[in-house]
């Protein structure tokens, strides 16, 4: 796929490059500060080649806070659609929230020492590419327990529950099974009733996403 | 040390008569008054002409008086510290704004009144010496000796006069040695070292032990931020290399290579390289949290909270955010008394709630465990204080036997917001939630 990579450290952001390269994507941008990604992605839109996803570090320069974040959120509106994979330093992000609030899924958002397991990075940027949302177990785990007052969630068991903070994870049916020494059956099942209980009607499409947004929104940190 | 002055001066005058007759005290106050009639006799004289420049003649007095009272048999009087460094003209300037500047006038005013008393004092003395004299030695009057006259014209018998002047001279000695105390006294409160000199060496320190301590956090965020963009940077691209030589181990191994032994070596050293990631973003975390520098407090309290095993409940509200070294103060605070909530008093849940109050920031941190901390057990809780009364804050502790724990902390934020120099607001729990 087609990648704009925005990443301060020249040393990683080269380092992403290859090995992104490597595995057979293309990268067709590629930016050291929140500016020139935002051109980086105009760039590439404007050259009738559309990135597939948008690989930014949250904390560059101008500011060195969460430039990139904000700029990915400036993509999101400009160019709904384009998937884009949010690497930060920390749990919590003032704008996390607006990046998952946007309902149209193909966003990521994972803890920066994760594209040192590689296997694992290379899958999440493919879901995020392919419209899913992925987000740091890490930060799943800081919202696991803690929910609105009134909250659908509610409906759902202890069980349920484990298997949707896999699922927003990034983690498929076979991942999740294995995690949990289920059968993948089981997995199937407990999913259709977290689909049910969470009010996903079978002609959805993008239930997955959906629950997995319902999951983080009503989630708070 | 006017204190002691004055208690030595008072049981002076109380000593038995003979005693203080005898001792020297009496003609040292004597010396002291006629030296105080001369410089008041000479000075006045060019004082009334250049009235103007009063202050400069308190100054000049007042380092003259400073070391008159050594003629009392005390110490002399240290000269107050004051600012009299730089340029000539400055000098003088910055010592006329002083506030023992003023003091000094305030003396030489007294001075005045003083050189008048002892003039009495003196000239009293020397009429009933000359009357005792011209008494004792039976000296004629004549048309120039105006004593002799006076003393002939009051027609008492000899013994008489001598017994009165014996007594006048007796007061006189108290009022002389009771006057020079006094003066002395005034000398001591009004020319030496004040409580705002102190005061202002105490403010001095504080400034130096706070700006110490900011010294200190800066340093702490130079070596957050090298670490952060260096050495962290690299291992984590090291860890991007490595899994590429795996990946190639797998297109060798797909051409029927034995890779297995390359495998476990790569393994190993990835497994260093993670363990090299965690360790160095822990030192990090533990020098200065980025998260606090980029998102204040309420944020680097979360991202702590989430690391902890168990429930922790934040409630952070503050209208903007306090200056760096405020916050790191908080940070820290909260860090240590949230570990010892988990390590040592076994807490199941905690809560830690912050806000502003007027014109001062509060932190509380409560949580369920067993209690029986003491801030005077070990140095992290004694730490903490320091740390807070630094910033001129108060840390207080209630902590039974058997739990809760509450950890109450406040500090006065200064009242300037050009103190902090970001404005950025810092955000609540709520929108700082993801």
């Amino acid at each position: 796929m087609r990648i704009v990579i925005a990443e301060d450290s020249a040393l990683l952001r080269e380092g992403l490059i290859v090995l992104l390269e490597r595995v057979g994507h293309e990268i067709v941008g590629t930016a050291a500060d929140a500016p020139e990604l935002l051109t980086a992605v105009d760039r590439a839109i404007a050259s009738q080649s559309p990135p597939d996803l948008v690989i930014t570090d949250v904390r560059m320069p101008p500011s060195h806070t969460d430039d990139g974040l904000r700029a990915a959120l400036d993509i999101r509106r400009r160019h709904p659609g384009v998937p884009v994979m949010v690497l930060s330093q920390y749990v919590a992000d003032a704008y996390v929230h607006d990046l998952i609030e946007d309902a149209r899924g193909g966003v990521g958002y994972l803890l920066k020492d994760r594209v040192g397991k590689v296997a694992s990075f290379l899958r999440s940027i493919e879901t995020v590419a392919d419209g899913g949302v992925v987000v740091d177990p890490e930060v799943v785990r800081h919202l696991s327990g803690r929910r609105r007052a009134v909250s659908p969630l509610d409906r759902l068991t202890e069980r349920e529950r484990t298997v949707l903070g896999l699922m927003a994870e990034g983690e498929s049916n076979t991942t999740i099974a294995q995690n949990l020494h289920l059968s993948e059956a089981a997995v199937a099942k407990h999913v259709g009733n977290i689909f049910a209980k969470l009010d996903l009607p079978p002609q959805d499409t993008n239930r997955r996403v959906r629950a997995v947004l319902t999951y983080l929104r009503e989630s708070t940190l | 040390m006017h204190p002691v002055v004055s208690v030595s001066a008072w049981t002076a005058l109380r000593r038995p008569p003979w005693k203080l007759l005898a001792s020297s005290l009496p003609w040292r106050s004597g010396a002291y008054l006629i030296t105080t009639v001369l410089i008041g006799l000479v000075g006045l004289a060019p004082l009334m002409v250049t009235w103007f420049a009063a202050p400069l003649w308190a100054i000049s007095l007042a380092r003259l008086e400073r070391l008159r009272v050594v003629v009392l048999g005390a110490a002399p009087i240290p000269e107050p510290p004051t600012g009299t460094a730089g340029a000539r003209v400055g000098r003088l300037a910055r010592r006329l704004r002083e506030p023992v500047t003023w003091r000094e006038v305030a003396y030489l005013a007294v001075f005045v009144v003083f050189t008048a008393m002892s003039f009495v004092l003196i000239v009293t003395g020397a009429t009933a010496v000359m009357v005792g004299a011209t008494t004792v030695l039976g000296i004629q009057p004549d048309a120039e000796n105006l004593v002799a006259q006076s003393v002939a014209s009051l027609g008492a018998p000899a013994g008489v006069v001598v017994s009165l002047v014996i007594i006048v001279l007796l007061v006189l000695s108290y009022l002389t040695t009771a006057l020079a105390l006094l003066q002395s006294f005034v000398a001591q409160v009004l020319l030496s070292e004040q409580s705002e000199a102190l005061a202002r060496r105490v403010s001095d320190l504080t400034y130096s032990r706070r700006t110490l301590l900011e010294g200190f956090d800066i340093e702490r965020r130079r070596i957050e931020r090298d670490l952060h963009d260096g050495a962290q940077q690299q291992l984590v691209t090291l860890g991007l290399r490595l899994a590429l030589l795996e990946i190639e181990l797998d297109d060798l191994a797909g051409h029927g290579s034995d890779v297995s032994a390359a495998r476990r070596a790569l393994s190993a050293a990835q497994d260093d390289v993670d363990a090299a990631v965690t360790s160095l973003r822990d030192s990090i975390r533990a020098i200065h949290p980025r998260v606090l520098v980029d998102h204040g407090i309420a944020a680097a309290v979360h991202e702590l909270a989430s690391r902890l095993p168990v429930p922790v409940t934040v409630d952070i509200n503050l209208p903007q955010r306090p200056d760096s070294n405020l916050e790191a103060a908080l940070y820290f605070i909260t860090s240590e008394a949230l570990t010892n909530a988990v390590r040592h008093a076994k807490a199941h849940d905690v809560t830690v709630r912050g806000g502003q109050e007027g014109s001062s920031l509060w932190l509380d941190i409560i949580d369920d465990g067993i209690g029986g901390a003491d801030t005077r057990k070990g140095t992290g809780l004694a730490g903490l204080r320091d740390r807070a009364e630094v910033l001129g804050g108060q840390l207080t502790l209630r902590s039974p036997l058997g739990g809760p724990t509450v950890l109450h902390l406040s500090i006065p934020v200064p009242a300037n917001p050009d103190l902090t120099e970001r404005t950025t607001p810092d955000t609540g729990s709520d929108s700082n939630s993801a």
